[in-house]
């Protein structure tokens, strides 16, 4: 909102030099935001914030600046004496619902002459960025601006019937407001209408119809209170906004209504000539005023500062307030017409604050030490992201949000994503129930702008809709695209070895052993990707981007390799304490066995069966090689396995490994069949 | 041919030899076929027979001696190699090391100020993304037909309101207030990272989705002025411990009274600059104590306790301290932004 330096000092005497002023607005929660010089004057831009309708005038502010500076205020302009009504004229309000209005005020003016406004006038609207129109348009503006209740105003003679009517519109009525476009109304937007028809929207705009022009001689002048929700939704519904609208809809008392409508009347008398033949309004249930007591140890409990109950009087008196001392320690505060914010005692305490300034508050630190427990979410979430950094992996942050094309293909159509009602674009259609499609997009995006070794990760919720319950939980997700991270050669020789599924499925074993969760198991779908299994449980997948998910992201001869697995239930089956297990410190003995077995022969079990044979001599088990091609029978696969016979209490001879690495063989053979080569 | 001067000058040309190379070409000359200890042994069949016992020996010993002086300096020299092809490493190579990942600044960012609060006590509390017109909004003394909900435009989802109103993401942090005191009774001191979502189209400053790190301290004493110590802290710690700082009035539904937090431009030290539309201040966090309402809401007696709250935007904090201008670059992911941090 715009006010002027010398329109302020219209209402208050200000020593103040502009900056100085704006400097003490901004730190009495009055923001300016901006101050520009103009014709001699100078104009501020304030940032109002929503709870201070008051503050939407100049006399707001004025107030403001008199409570800060300590000054009074200057006499109000409204003349106390109220113009004298002559030539009686009937003309009533009638208001359809009191909710919807609680007060209409309606002054008819005969015998005006429609022309500019004085320069002074023009200049002033000109200054806060108001075009000015004609001396009766000029008049409504120049009040609404200066006290803040918006006014308006119609050619009496284009008005049908002797009464003005506030009712909500009828299913496809329609008006044409003031700017030229024809609205069609409907009966959540409230309009004032004549004997016939709506001639303006309630609180938002006028209608061109009955709006005042160059030849009209007559004007019904309107002021009221209208529901500030009604104000709102008639303007979101209609995608209007007006300054009047902006101030309606954040309420305006009615103390307010009353002295505009009366100070714009006399500025018409006065600057437009003519009779004021009527002056009807709606009756006023008057409630008398908010009274809210204050207790100097509130105050103190809140702020950290202990004020006298002088103090504390002074500044609500010079912000308005009337103040009367009650028991010791407390105070009756009433709350002024125009503060409909202020209900009870913790807003006085925040003007208090406001007008001794933040600053003469102290810092000062809490003494106790609250720390609490944290979730094992919180907790780990940060431990799984360093496992993956020290991994190679560069954490990514993607959108939660998604479009339902970049769902195609990587989430199963039967399971139907939460939808946003709302959406502003296509790419914020659903909730993501899969962090796969973003970071696979995210790899693409990568190697169009020729990135290499792009190996990234995210942990963040996926949402879910299951048996009618939303359910939000963390994944996490990493995709692999280009180089693997290993330990490079001094020869380099292992650089071009791309990332595959099994540098997926080593991430995921080396994530899953230090969390304590042995006891995974990687099933082979029919499609070629995996599902992780822990307990019987479904904890994630791993799988290989097809061609089709691939094209769809335009990536050409490459692969990307994702995987995702449920964080909520890692966390869940993780081994919480450790234990030491004692190791073999004594010489051992390494055997390597090379065996041809068929292809879907799994190696772990291999593994796990030399160990169990072995009756606890084989410490560890590595597969030192595998084959599988031309050069051995189609269907079989060749591996060595380096098996290390090692004992605790003793060293161990051949003669003792001798006969257990037979009986190892030999299950190898009658468990899988295996030719020992 | 005497065999005294063989020894003197034998030592000698093996102390001079640098190389194995040289060494190799002095054995041939000592040892060859038709070396130094050739010729000696060759002239014993034309020496008197009574000499040629005594010569013979001094031969053997002679060579006896050079085969020692040989393997002696072999190794010497052989050591000298290995030392040199050790330290013959091209340095100007680049080095070579495991690759390591990067976390998004973002979460650097959300770990600094974490841990800045978990030193002064705070529990870390993670919140739910999709939440209710009731934690959203009413819960915080936000009506729902009232102009300060413009502020929080809101992502609604599409299915059936439930007993909290309308489903939503929550278009702030603030709705964990809700949850974390609901379901803890003070002393009590949380902050909670996490992603929001308003519905703003996307350019280099608005994104529709963000973070923001919500806190609060709720307990039988707390004032505004351990607020402004609180958030002093935090400031400091992350902006650095020159900068100034300014508690400015605002508006906000769930805290009164309200604060808006400045601290002296980083860029500029407060001279003004573009960073700060040449007001010399940057507005870091909102804040306040929080509303008698939200306590009601939530079950605690506020005439027992009091509390304050506090809000940030993460985004807003990594790009003042790592002078980035474009918010997007947040969500693209591009591993040359990523790997900077």
């Amino acid at each position: 909102m715009k006010v002027t330096y010398e329109w302020l000092k219209d209402f208050v005497d200000i020593k103040l030099p502009a900056d100085e002023l704006a400097e003490e607005l901004t730190m009495a929660g009055l923001e300016v935001k901006g101050i520009e010089s103009r014709a001699g004057d100078t104009v501020f831009e304030i940032e109002i914030t929503s709870n201070r309708p008051d503050w939407l005038s100049v006399i707001g502010v004025a107030r403001e600046v008199a409570a800060i500076t300590g000054k009074k205020l200057k006499k109000s302009p409204v003349a106390s004496q109220r113009s004298p009504v002559k030539k009686g004229e009937r003309y009533s309000v009638e208001i359809e619902d009191k909710k919807d209005c609680p007060l209409y005020t309606a002054k008819i003016i005969r015998g005006v002459t429609v022309k500019a406004s004085p320069e002074w006038l023009r200049k002033r609207l000109e200054s806060i960025g108001c075009r000015p129109v004609n001396n009766i348009v000029d008049i409504t503006n120049y009040v609404m601006f200066e006290l803040g209740e918006p006014l308006h105003a119609f050619d009496r003679d284009r008005l049908d019937g002797d009464s003005i009517i506030i009712r909500r519109a009828k299913p496809q009525e329609k008006l044409v407001s003031i700017d030229g476009i024809e609205r069609g109304l409907s009966p959540e937007i409230m309009v004032i209408a004549d004997a016939g028809k709506a001639v303006a929207i309630a609180g938002v705009m006028g209608g061109k119809g009955a709006e005042v022009h160059e030849a009209t001689t007559s004007v019904m002048l309107e002021a009221a209170q209208f529901n500030p929700v009604l104000v709102r939704r008639s303007r979101q519904k209609l995608g209007m906004q007006s300054e009047a609208s902006y101030r309606l809809e954040r309420g305006v008392d009615i103390q307010t209504v009353q002295q505009s409508s009366e100070r714009a009347a006399q500025m018409i008398l006065e600057l437009a000539g003519g009779t004021k033949v009527c002056a009807a309004s709606s009756a006023v249930s008057r409630r008398s005023p908010a009274a809210i007591t204050i207790a100097c140890a509130s105050v103190t409990r809140h702020l950290g500062i202990t004020l006298s109950r002088d103090t504390i009087a002074g500044i609500l008196a010079r912000l308005g307030f009337t103040v009367s001392r009650l028991r010791k320690d407390c105070l009756c505060v009433t709350v002024p017409a125009w503060r409909q914010d202020v209900k009870a005692e913790i807003d006085l305490i925040e003007e208090v604050a406001r007008i001794r300034g933040y600053d003469a508050i102290p810092t000062t630190l809490p003494a106790a030490i609250y720390r609490a427990a944290e979730d094992r979410i919180t907790e780990h979430i940060p431990v799984l992201k360093n496992m993956l950094m020290g991994l190679g992996l560069t954490e990514a942050v993607t959108y939660s949000l998604i479009d339902r094309k970049g769902l195609e293909g990587f989430w199963p159509d039967a399971e139907a994503p939460i939808a946003v009602a709302n959406p502003l674009s296509q790419e914020q259609e659903l909730l993501r129930p899969t962090l796969i499609p973003s970071l696979a997009r995210c790899v693409a995006y990568n190697l169009r702008q020729k990135q290499e070794r792009i190996n990234i990760f995210e942990i963040a919720k996926t949402y879910r809709k299951t048996g009618g319950k939303i359910r939000e939980e963390y994944a996490v997700g990493f995709a692999l695209c280009g180089h693997k991270t290993v330990w490079l050669e001094p020869d380099f020789r292992h650089a071009s070895d791309e990332a595959g599924l099994l540098h997926a499925k080593g991430i995921i074993d080396t994530v899953l052993a230090r969390l304590g969760i042995a006891r995974r198991l990687y099933r082979a779908q029919t499609d070629g990707n995996l599902i992780v299994e822990v307990d019987g449980r479904n904890v994630g997948r791993v799988l290989r981007l097809t061609g089709a998910q691939l094209a769809s992201l335009d990536v050409k001869n490459r692969e990307i390799f994702c995987a995702e697995l449920s964080a909520a239930m890692l966390l869940e089956l993780m081994g919480t304490a450790k234990t030491f297990v004692p190791f073999a410190r004594l010489p051992g003995i390494t055997r390597d066995i090379s065996l041809v077995v068929k292809d879907d022969v799994s190696i772990e079990d291999v593994q796990a069966a030399i160990v169990k044979a072995a009756a606890g001599l084989v410490q560890e088990t590595k597969v030192t090689d595998f084959y599988a091609g031309q050069h051995i029978e189609y269907g079989f696969k060749n591996l060595t396995i380096s098996c290390f016979y090692c004992c605790a209490d003793h060293t161990l001879i051949e003669d003792e490994v001798s006969p257990v690495h037979a009986k190892v063989i030999d299950a190898l053979k009658t468990e899988f069949s295996a030719h020992i080569r | 041919m005497d065999i005294e001067p063989i020894k003197q000058t034998l030592d000698s040309e093996i102390a001079a030899v640098g190389s194995l190379q040289a060494l190799e070409e002095l054995k041939v000359k000592y040892l060859g076929r038709k070396g130094v200890l050739a010729q000696l042994t060759g002239q014993i069949p034309t020496l008197p027979p009574d000499q040629r016992g005594q010569f013979g020996k001094q031969a053997n010993e002679l060579k006896n001696k050079i085969l020692t002086l040989f393997a002696e300096k072999q190794q010497a020299l052989a050591g000298q190699a290995v030392a040199q092809r050790r330290t013959s490493v091209d340095f100007s190579m680049p080095g070579i090391a495991q690759d390591l990942g990067f976390a998004h600044p973002v979460t650097q960012v959300i770990d600094e100020i974490c841990g800045m609060f978990r030193r002064m006590g705070f529990q870390v509390v993670d919140g739910n993304e999709i939440e209710t017109e009731f934690a959203n909004f009413t819960g915080l003394n936000i009506p729902l037909e009232h102009p300060s909900r413009e502020a929080f435009d809101t992502f609604y989802l599409d299915c059936p309101a439930g007993a909290e109103g309308k489903y939503l993401l929550r278009s702030q942090t603030s709705t964990v207030q809700i949850r974390a005191m609901s379901a803890q009774k003070p002393p009590i001191a949380v902050v909670a990272p996490g992603r929001v979502y308003r519905p703003d189209a996307v350019d280099a400053s608005h994104s529709f989705m963000f973070h923001q790190i919500e806190g609060f301290m709720v307990d039988t004493d707390i004032t505004f002025s351990d607020l402004k110590g609180v958030l002093e802290f935090f400031a400091k710690g992350i902006f650095g411990q020159d900068i100034a700082m300014r508690f400015r009035p605002h508006f906000f539904p769930f805290t009164e009274p309200s604060a808006e937090v400045d601290i002296s431009c980083i860029i500029c030290k407060g001279k003004g600059c573009s960073v700060c539309g040449r007001k010399g201040w940057l507005e870091v966090l909102g804040s306040g104590m929080i509303h008698p309402n939200v306590f009601r809401t939530v079950g605690y007696d506020p005439k027992k306790y009091t509390g304050f709250a506090f809000g940030m935007g993460v985004e807003r904090i990594a790009m003042l301290k790592y002078g980035i201008h474009d918010i997007r670059l947040f969500s693209e992911n591009d591993l040359r932004f990523l790997r900077q941090f």
